[in-house]
């Protein structure tokens, strides 16, 4: 209940009440796009960097390779339930659930930042390598979600769109900063933090609480869409999260993690893309209803992870590992 | 002034989907050039799209290109073709020109 309300009373999270109190008296407070996108390059690059630097300081490669493996089973299986509970709860479409599992399959790099940032602000300490368990969930579940929604079509997009999606993934340019951050922070290690440390250290909290006020006046303004969205999507973008959360507590536990690293894990699980999978399904699914899957993953679940999600799957992993 | 009747093809597609249609008009040989603008929002038949902050992934874009007539009805039917299933408008209207050889 502590770590709840300290959560709640952080200045991350009020920064994001903020947003979302100024969306919904619609202020005209707005964070300019172009300023947005730059604090997003700089949190993933942020985040990538410490990470490589962490695991330039400890030096072994080995204990990454399994949570690796885990992690990239998670995002390709993640959407098997995610897509079964939607058509239990709800009436989309097939097109529209592959999608939206797509969406819950992957991760939201967002959430991990405001998820090391309160395991910080508690002290807790957690595996340094989790920055490329990160990248590695981005993409599996977009197959999964396409091959959901396809199933039973016998055609498939040209091999002109083939080659796109396949671009789209590979290319995406959160995955490249995150992964080329991190091998940054890797070969330049504690030499590299000690050059940019004003940057990415000291600067990193007050920069998340701007980016994340613009996350509440985002999130304010998905509300209009929720009236016509039903009540079945609605419970389905807070249980699907816990669902997540608790294979990620189970992975990070069966791979041995800090109680810190194991919430980092079933956080990954319990979140939703809203970067990289919207930008992939917009190429491989065009029917797909892009609102349905923003609202869920924006509107939903990124503010009950940030708010509720992450200081319980802290506690949770607290009773199951600590 | 003297002016020359030309039609003009308004194309607004999603970001990503435009280099496509681009490379498309880049291959018709009576194209002699486009200009892209970003699109701040809209809304159609597939909902409104406001810009997300987080993703761009819907954000769109305005293609304008101005040719022939005959040109134009081939190149309207090919980006139509192109578009299938992807959201998307494609307009043609009447326009005049002061320097014919440009278009």
């Amino acid at each position: 209940m502590d770590a709840a309300l300290a959560n709640l009373l952080s200045p991350p999270v009020l920064c994001f009440l903020l947003g979302l109190l100024a969306g919904i008296v619609r202020s005209d407070l707005e964070v300019p796009e172009a300023v947005a996108r730059s604090l997003a390059l700089y949190l993933i690059f942020s985040i990538g960097f410490k990470s490589g630097v962490e695991l330039a300081a400890n030096g072994d490669l080995r204990p990454l390779l399994a949570p690796l493996l885990v992690a990239a089973g998670l995002s390709l299986f993640l959407p098997l339930p995610a897509f079964g509970l939607l058509r239990l709860l709800t009436r989309v479409s097939r097109v529209d659930a592959g999608a939206i599992a797509a969406h819950y399959g992957s991760v939201s790099i967002v959430t991990y930042v405001a998820a090391t940032s309160f395991l910080s602000s508690r002290g807790i300490v957690f595996e340094g390598f989790l920055a490329a368990v990160v990248a590695v969930m981005e993409t599996p579940a977009i197959l999964t979600g396409l091959l959901l929604a396809r199933a039973g079509e016998t055609a498939g997009p040209d091999a002109r769109r083939r080659r796109e999606l396949v671009h789209e993934i590979l290319a995406n340019g959160s995955v490249v900063l995150l992964l080329g951050s991190f091998a940054i922070g890797m070969l330049t290690g504690s030499d590299g933090m000690r050059r940019l440390e004003s940057v990415v250290a000291s600067g990193f909290q007050g920069l998340l609480c701007f980016f994340l006020l613009d996350m509440g006046l985002l999130v304010a303004r998905r509300f209009a869409g929720f009236a016509t969205m039903g009540a079945g999507l609605l419970a389905f973008g807070v249980l699907m999260p816990l669902l997540g959360a608790s294979a990620g507590l189970a992975a990070g536990w069966l791979l041995g993690l800090s109680v810190g690293g194991t919430a980092l894990f079933a956080t990954l699980a319990a979140s939703a893309s809203y970067i990289a999978v919207p930008a992939a399904m917009r190429l491989a699914l065009p029917r797909a209803n892009p609102s349905l899957s923003l609202s869920l993953a924006l509107g939903i679940t990124f503010p009950f992870n940030l708010v509720v999600g992450i200081p319980l799957y802290v506690a949770a992993a607290d009773r199951l590992v600590g | 002034m003297q002016t020359y009747k030309r039609k003009r093809l308004e194309i607004v597609v999603e970001k990503r989907r435009a280099p496509a249609v681009l490379d498309l008009l880049d291959r018709e040989p009576g194209i002699t050039g486009w200009t892209m603008l970003p699109c701040i929002g809209g809304r159609g038949h597939t909902g409104t799209r406001l810009p997300e902050g987080a993703t761009d992934a819907l954000d769109t874009v305005l293609i304008l290109v101005v040719t022939s007539e005959e040109v134009a009805h081939r190149t309207m039917a090919a980006v139509l073709e192109l578009l299938e299933e992807f959201v998307g408008v494609v307009l043609m209207g009447d326009v005049e020109v002061a320097r014919p050889a440009h278009f």
